[in-house]
């Protein structure tokens, strides 16, 4: 290709161009370099035509932030993708298996009924967990558009979203554990104390803190139960009461354990406990007192150094492999950046990418070795 | 974004879909969200309705995985049927593909003036005094095609389907915008645009 005759229209219409302006990598930058100091006396229109393109790059994305929508939009994806993975089958079939199906149908109805009756039993709603209590229940209800703030007799607090319910014992905290039935969404700031370790019965999901704060969401109709904790540590499991042992799996029974930043998403109709981390991620600063301020500004900071301060800012597994980014370095002020795309940011600049797998998250990328 | 998730090309990313390779799948995603986001941002102001219509279009992708075609390209394939999707979303009651231009005024992201009409379109430019904004002074169409060839990095034949015009056309409205743009460049600390021709 004759570059040195190219007109600035020449220039932004060459993908090769194109490519080294908006993705430059090594090997567009060594080959647009050294046409440049052979050919100095192209260089306006190699500036006119990298003006031309950064300009149109940074109009179209002027307005809006792809990267704040990213992972949200795909969560959701992903949420619907895996609903359908249950054996319900999508696809148009041929006609004639409606009829196979309905014979199908006849025969296994007369299984069904029964088993039927009793998975209707296996669902626990908050009236079910009511009906557990020995002791006279208080209840507050929150039909109020507003989140209503509950105080307890231990010091725990609880912020009851609209819609949402909460029952506990009229003499709570007289006996040796504290216990609270909800229905809806809290969020609850326990107060600490190790003898009295506190649990929250919402639909078929048990939660349990000695002091610590979290949010829980359980409305009935809902088919996941979700736990997200701020603070301290919270153990999660699935009701006593639900199913036998071939039903359950020792993990959902015993129950796994949360760190701040984390969340239990249970699917109520497989009894599928997850761990995930939650969406939106809060800086441990801003919750535990003695936890120091992080600096998030970095200059020629080496990569892993890197992930290590996101890590402890946010509580956060990352996985990564420490001498394959030994030679990676990052440059720039992320203080105001939000949590995952601090992340994006980072691995983007060293050719790098991450996943989030359970709570962990992975860093994949071939390093910076010369 | 580079990924290194074993799939380097679309063409990998694409074949193991079809086998229902879930990572292959988010390394797809993450790979062009960017541009469908951008993309669907001049038909929507909304962003969430940008996010819903990328939404359906992935699901959709996963649940036909199987009966997928190979895809000449794929970036160009989910820019179709974004456009598509917002398209249909747009006239709900119509699933033909209609010409952009015959959508109401309201519905378009930018305030179109007539082309021919470039006084008044030169003192509402120095009105908003919106040096930055020059793209958004083109015709919708003229935008659409220049922000697809310089933003997306499309072929003019892959323009020339998006639109459903001829590749010359293409070539025409990409050429018309340059021009259009050359115009204000009088008034443009973006003087670079001098060079152009």
């Amino acid at each position: 290709m004759e570059y040195q005759n190219f007109t600035t229209r020449d220039f932004i219409e060459d993908a090769r161009f194109r490519r080294w302006v908006r993705q430059p990598d090594a090997e567009t930058e060594a080959f647009w370099r050294s046409f440049l100091a052979r050919h100095p006396e192209k260089k306006p229109e190699v500036i006119a035509a990298t003006d031309f393109l950064l300009g149109i790059e940074q109009q179209v994305e002027s307005d809006a932030d792809a990267a704040a929508h990213q992972e949200t939009v795909f969560q959701r994806i992903q949420e619907i993708i895996t609903e359908e993975k249950n054996p319900s089958v999508r696809r148009q079939l041929p006609r004639w298996t409606v009829w196979v199906a309905a014979a199908c149908l006849l025969f296994v109805l007369g299984y069904f009924i029964l088993p039927l009756d009793r998975l209707g039993k296996q669902e626990i709603t908050y009236e079910t967990n009511r009906q557990q209590a020995t002791f006279s229940l208080t209840e507050k209800v929150n039909d109020t558009e507003e989140p209503v703030s509950v105080s307890l007799t231990d010091g725990s607090r609880i912020s009851l979203q609209p819609g949402s319910r909460i029952s506990y014992a009229e003499a709570f905290g007289s006996d040796n554990k504290r216990e609270v039935y909800l229905s809806g969404e809290a969020f609850f700031e326990v107060a600490k104390d190790p003898n009295k370790p506190f649990f929250v019965y919402a639909n078929e999901l048990v939660t349990k803190v000695l002091g610590t704060s979290f949010n829980v969401r359980a409305y009935q109709n809902d088919e996941d139960v979700t736990v997200e904790v701020r603070t301290g540590r919270v153990s999660v499991s699935v009701a006593e009461k639900i199913g036998g042992p071939q039903e359950v799996s020792p993990r959902e029974r015993e129950g796994i354990l949360l760190l701040p930043n984390q969340q239990a998403v249970l699917a109520r109709q497989e009894i599928r406990l997850v761990k995930t981390l939650v969406k939106e991620l809060v800086l441990l600063s801003e919750t535990i007192l003695d936890q120091p301020k992080t600096s998030f500004v970095f200059e020629t900071t080496p990569a892993p150094e890197v992930f290590k301060t996101l890590a402890r800012a946010y509580g956060l597994d990352i996985i990564f492999d420490e001498d394959q980014f030994a030679d990676c370095q990052f440059t720039a002020d992320l203080t105001d950046v939000p949590p995952y795309e601090k992340l994006d940011i980072v691995c983007r600049s060293i050719e790098a990418s991450y996943r989030i797998l359970d709570a962990q998250i992975i860093i994949d990328g071939k390093g910076c070795k010369p | 974004m580079k990924k290194k998730n074993g799939f380097t090309d679309d063409e990998q990313l694409w074949q193991a879909i079809r086998a229902g390779n879930e990572e292959a799948f988010g390394c797809l995603y993450r790979r062009y969200f960017r541009d469908l986001f951008h993309y669907g941002r001049q038909f929507l102001r909304d962003e969430e309705a940008v996010n819903d219509a990328i939404q359906d279009l992935f699901v959709d992708l996963w649940r036909n995985r199987r009966s997928l075609s190979p895809a000449r390209s794929v970036k160009f394939y989910l820019m179709a049927s974004l456009r598509r999707k917002i398209h249909r979303s747009l006239r709900p009651e119509r699933f033909q593909e209609t010409d952009w231009g015959n959508l109401p005024e309201s519905l378009l992201p930018v305030q179109s003036s007539a082309e021919t009409d470039f006084t008044a379109q030169e003192e509402h430019f120095l009105q908003t005094q919106k040096l930055n904004d020059w793209l958004g002074q083109l015709p919708p169409r003229q935008r659409e095609a220049l922000v697809l060839r310089f933003y997306h990095d499309l072929e003019y034949a892959e323009i020339a389907a998006l639109l459903d015009i001829g590749e010359q056309t293409s070539r025409n409205l990409v050429q018309k915008a340059l021009y259009t743009l050359r115009k204000f460049s009088i008034l443009l600390v973006f003087m670079a645009l001098e060079f152009i021709f």
